[in-house]
């Protein structure tokens, strides 16, 4: 039975071959596009946290509306060893971040200096490498500033020169500070090199006649999904500070990214059912062909005693050697795809010209790979198997229910 | 001589939208085992359709068909198919192959359905495929057999599974004279043979003339029987 389900599968070559290909190239598609998805996802989200400073962020309560630098954590530093403390916390990163107007002998620009532990920010962005010109902060060099190379220009400084920041510190005070240019970077993400000057922790709190305070702690967890989770427990140890503070996840920082994964996951479950449903109604046509053309021959099949349980068996057997090789070609098909994107990669910077960003995080890594998703993937082929099993049922009913001295008569 | 089939006052009407086609109209009929026996008819006489009705294909408006001492006259579906593969063999008109099984495949079919091991449905099949003049032919499909050819794959195939009884309903219709007369001689050879029952329909007269007992059927009724060889 199962030769004759297998030979009268590929009796009519052609339509079976565009049946398995069609089937075949879906499957395909649809797995590649999760692997895309996922990859750029994944780096979105890593983007997120990385833009974001953290997978949660622990501020002064309403310094993230405001971003104004009055709002700082009294005793940052205590908080922080506090967070660093909590179960699942995998490390923190201190900053002080001062928003001001930033004065060269050439003019003012709008400027965010930020006081870094370069060390602790490489755990999630890395600034070294981007140094252009000078150098970083030296022991002997109590007001250093790394520029960013826009800003420089706009500012008309280069290493060596002295800047003014002008910004209200946390008293409410307007403080006036100096620094010295020590260097220039380069990101690639033009709002920040336009806007960004680096100095160390001491120096910014310095600006601001600050002894241990913080604007920002980012904090780095072991598992991103259990953000939540240890987002209330921090907020819940951090409950009986004199000075309130806020905690947000990073989706909650930067919601809109979150959404636009959201979003592309509910567009691939759309692209799932759509493709679901062309390959149901493609088999259900070509299976029920295939039975209406052999109405004779089955009708004899059944008078000489095959009943109509094993016809019925006959055509799910047709059905299922047909999704196992479309099923397995298209898998094929998928891997092979995305074998081929991890090795080359999609650079979508081409696309899009240089820089990529999305809901406001700019995706430094714009080369599309493939991320391999075994949930998705065996769901995906598990419903293409299903779809075209389902689809093979009326067909089968069918043949089952078909007279044999009927059959025989009509096409006589 | 023990009796295979019985039917009693069997008729058929077929609705044919607000018209009744009388196709049988009470045939009492008895066959008896080892019988070589032609339906013998004008097209439209009833020939197929009594064929089908004790073949357990179709049933009956009224009367009754038993074949080997059972009522088989309303079987179910699943039932009736079952019957079939164990006691009734076939032989159609045309289209009794499976094109994409070998002559080989194709005469075993039956006993594959009757869920005979392969080794033994060879030694079955093998003989009797030499018996009928197609040794050699085994892997060959029905197209690249003649018409003579497949029919006597047909005829493997359905005294194979050693039935009670062979319908043929017209299988030399398709055939020129010569094949024809070889076809009913092979049959009649097994028949004495094997004792296979034989039970077939035609209008050709050469053929009716093979038969050792000719029912004759016109409009749903038997009209008249002879039996050539028996005197008296
Ligand atoms: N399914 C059917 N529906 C309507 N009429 C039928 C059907 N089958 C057979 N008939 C009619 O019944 C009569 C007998 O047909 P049939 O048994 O096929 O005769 P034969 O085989 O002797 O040619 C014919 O008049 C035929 O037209
Ligand atoms: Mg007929």
């Amino acid at each position: 039975m199962g030769i004759l389900a297998w030979r009268n599968l590929w009796r009519n070559r052609g339509r079976t071959l565009i049946v398995v290909s069609a089937i075949a190239l879906s499957l395909g598609l649809m797995l590649v596009s999760y692997g895309m998805t996922l990859d750029r996802n994944v780096k979105m989200m890593q983007a997120a946290v990385r833009s974001a400073g953290g997978n949660v962020l622990v501020h002064a309560d309403g310094y993230w509306d405001a971003r104004t630098s009055d709002l700082q954590m009294p005793g940052g530093d205590a908080i922080a060893d506090r967070v660093a403390a909590i179960p699942g916390v995998s490390g923190v990163i201190r900053r002080v971040i001062i928003s001001g107007l930033l004065t060269s002998t050439h003019g003012g620009e709008g400027a965010q200096i930020m006081g870094v532990d370069l060390e602790g920010e490489a755990q999630v962005y890395d600034f070294r490498p981007r140094l252009v010109t000078g150098q970083f902060f030296t022991a002997d060099d109590e007001t250093p500033l790394v520029l960013g190379d826009g800003l420089a220009e706009l500012l008309d400084v280069e290493v060596g020169d002295r800047v003014v920041l002008t910004a209200t510190g946390p008293d409410g005070e307007v403080a006036r500070a100096l620094f010295h240019v020590t260097g220039t970077l380069h990101t690639g993400v033009s709002m920040i090199d336009d806007s960004l000057g680096l100095t160390t922790v001491g120096a910014a709190r310095a600006a601001l006649a600050m002894d241990t305070h913080l604007t920002q702690i980012g904090v780095l967890l072991t598992d991103d999904d259990r953000r939540d989770e240890v987002d209330r427990a921090i907020a819940a140890a951090l409950d009986d500070l004199p000075a309130q503070v806020e905690v947000l996840t990073w989706d909650e920082a930067i919601p809109d990214l979150l959404g636009f994964v959201e979003i592309d996951e509910k567009f691939a479950v759309v692209y799932t059912v759509v493709i679901g449903l062309v390959v149901a109604f493609g088999i259900a046509n070509t299976l029920l062909m295939m039975v209406m053309e052999r109405i004779r021959e089955l009708g004899m099949l059944n008078a000489i005693g095959m009943g109509p349980r094993r016809v019925a068996i006959l055509v799910l057997l047709e059905t299922v050697l047909l999704a196992v090789v479309a099923v397995t070609v298209g898998f094929a098909l998928g891997f092979a795809g995305h074998l081929a994107l991890v090795h080359w990669g999609l650079d979508l910077s081409k696309l899009s010209g240089g820089e990529m960003d999305i809901a406001g995080v700019s995706m430094n890594d714009t080369i599309i790979r493939s991320q391999f998703d075994a949930l998705r993937w065996g769901a995906a082929t598990g419903v293409v198997v299903l779809v075209i099993l389902a689809s093979s049922l009326y067909p089968a009913w069918r043949a089952m229910r078909l007279d044999p001295v009927e059959a025989m008569r009509t096409y006589e | 001589m023990k009796t295979l089939i019985t039917t009693v006052g069997l008729a058929r009407t077929y609705r044919q939208g607000s018209v009744d086609v009388h196709a049988l109209r009470g045939v009492d009929l008895e066959v008896g085992e080892g019988e070589f026996s032609a339906l013998a008819g004008p097209s439209g006489s009833g020939k197929t359709t009594l064929l089908n009705l004790i073949g357990c294909l179709d049933t009956p408006t009224s009367g009754i068909v038993t074949v080997a001492g059972r009522d088989v006259t309303r079987l179910g579906k699943n039932a009736a198919a079952a019957f079939r593969l164990e006691h009734i063999g076939f032989v159609f008109q045309a289209y009794n192959l499976v094109p994409v099984l070998t002559a080989f495949e194709n005469a075993e079919f039956t006993l594959m359905l009757k869920g005979v091991a392969a080794a033994e449905r060879r030694r079955i099949v093998t003989p009797l495929l030499e018996r009928v003049g197609l040794g050699g032919l085994e892997q060959r499909r029905p197209h690249e057999l003649s018409g003579g050819q497949q029919q006597r794959v047909a005829v493997v195939r359905a005294i194979a599974s050693t039935p009670s009884i062979v319908l043929a309903d017209e299988p030399t219709a398709n055939l020129d004279t010569e094949t024809s007369v070889g076809l009913l001689d092979l049959m009649l050879d097994l028949n004495r043979e094997h004792g296979v029952t034989f039970l077939f329909s035609t209008h050709d007269p050469t053929v009716i003339g093979r038969a050792r007992r000719i029912v004759r059927l016109d409009s749903g009724h038997i009209v008249g029987e002879e039996r050539p060889d028996s005197k008296g």
